[in-house]
């Protein structure tokens, strides 16, 4: 489970030695940084190296990175830049299917979203147990979501599905407070 | 007046579920701002979670985890390397002179003095008691102590106190064993192991290092 610990006083922890603060960072952010070369369309095994390439350079960069407000945006403008560094590789290869194109790195409303991601996914494993099955089963469904599959998944009757939900929503939303998400970010979403 | 619409059915809602009830709760939502709000956040959530992040594959997960390695992490830049380094002048060893320290043993107390201009730096040396080891001793207590110049006036006004001094004893590998400050009287204390060190004294703009061997 995710610690609440700031990403600064992880990678203090990191640059006395401490391995288990790592392990947490490359777990806080192992999604994020796999998610970047898959959406530019690179396969497996270029997202894994990719992937290996953004932890060895965090691993370098230790020291710079401490500076650094935004862990999410130095890790996505280095994982967009080693992408396309793979990504032309492949292309001369002609093993890529279409380009990956130098996007210069994310924009400002990429970093925020990813911020926001990975602080709820935070959320959620801080919240664990039924809860955070239940919301991810959720929230991961496209369209309604079956009740019923839901429900012997998780070992429950289906009409205490929704209490349950209304009641971890509750937890969660309490757990992203405290995490610093702005929960008047969704505010403004348009409402059907 | 309608019943109102409980947090359940607005999540419900939310999520896209259609019930029957699906006209009351739009209306209801379009005239209560908290439901409104409830429906967004909750909406915005499940959008951020629904993204379509993907895991990276465990085996990438543990490669990452193993290429942290703590012998390769840089070194931090320590207080005495931005300092002009000066390096002190021994003026007194007592293990240099058999006559005052008795018979010299590997478990006999020692004392150092030395110098930089204006500064002198004492240090005793004293083995720990329960620490010897067949009259080896393993750890030895080490006392320090910077006499700087008078800063009394000549009336004999001002303190006798002085600045507290920012001190570190670092091994052969350079790695800091011990550091800290002096009191107000300039005296500073470490346990220290057998073994070659270096002590570093922050005075003013100087680094003053001393090496000390410790049988």
């Amino acid at each position: 489970m995710h610690s609440n610990v700031e990403d600064q006083v992880l990678i203090e922890r990191c640059l006395r030695g401490d391995q288990r603060s790592w392990d947490e960072l490359v777990e806080r952010y192992e999604r994020l940084v796999y998610s970047v070369p898959r959406r530019f369309g690179l396969g497996e095994t270029d997202a894994a190296d990719v992937f290996q390439q953004v932890f060895i350079n965090l691993f370098r960069h230790l020291e710079s990175v401490r500076e650094v407000e935004r862990l999410a945006g130095w890790l996505l403008t280095t994982a967009q830049r080693e992408t396309w560094r793979v990504g032309r590789r492949r292309r001369s290869d002609h093993a890529l299917p279409h380009d990956v194109v130098d996007l210069g790195g994310p924009s400002e409303t990429d970093i925020v979203r990813a911020e926001r991601q990975q602080l709820v996914r935070r959320g959620l494993a801080q919240l664990g147990g039924r809860c955070e099955k239940l919301l991810t089963a959720l929230f991961l469904a496209s369209g309604a979501p079956n009740y019923e599959a839901i429900a012997a998944e998780l070992d429950m009757k289906v009409g205490s599905i929704g209490p349950t939900r209304a009641r971890c929503f509750e937890k969660l939303e309490r757990i992203l407070v405290d995490l610093g998400v702005d929960a008047e970010a969704g505010a403004h979403t348009p409402v059907d | 007046m309608s019943e109102p619409i409980s947090d359940i059915q607005l999540l419900q809602y939310a999520a896209g579920e259609t019930t029957d009830d699906d006209d009351r709760i739009g209306a209801w939502i379009a005239t209560h701002a908290d439901a409104a709000a409830l429906v967004a956040r909750y909406r915005d959530v499940a959008d951020l979670v629904a993204d379509g992040l993907d895991d990276a594959p465990p085996a990438a997960v543990l490669e990452a985890k193993a290429i942290f390695d703590p012998s390769r992490l840089p070194r931090p830049t320590r207080w005495w390397e931005t300092l002009q380094q000066v390096v002190a002048d021994i003026l007194f060893d007592s293990r240099a002179r058999p006559a005052l320290a008795g018979i010299r043993s590997v478990g006999v107390a020692f004392q150092m003095t030395c110098q930089i201009p204006d500064v002198e730096i004492d240090l005793q040396f004293e083995p720990d008691a329960e620490g010897m080891v067949d009259d080896v001793a393993s750890r030895w207590t080490m006392l320090g102590q910077i006499a700087m110049p008078d800063r009394r006036d000549a009336a004999g006004r001002g303190s006798d106190d002085q600045d507290m001094v920012s001190w570190a004893i670092t091994d052969a590998d350079g790695v800091v064993v011990v550091d800290g400050r002096t009191d107000e009287r300039g005296t500073f204390a470490a346990t220290l192991a057998p073994g070659v060190y270096t002590l570093h004294l922050a005075l003013g703009d100087r680094s003053v290092r001393q090496e000390i061997a410790i049988p």
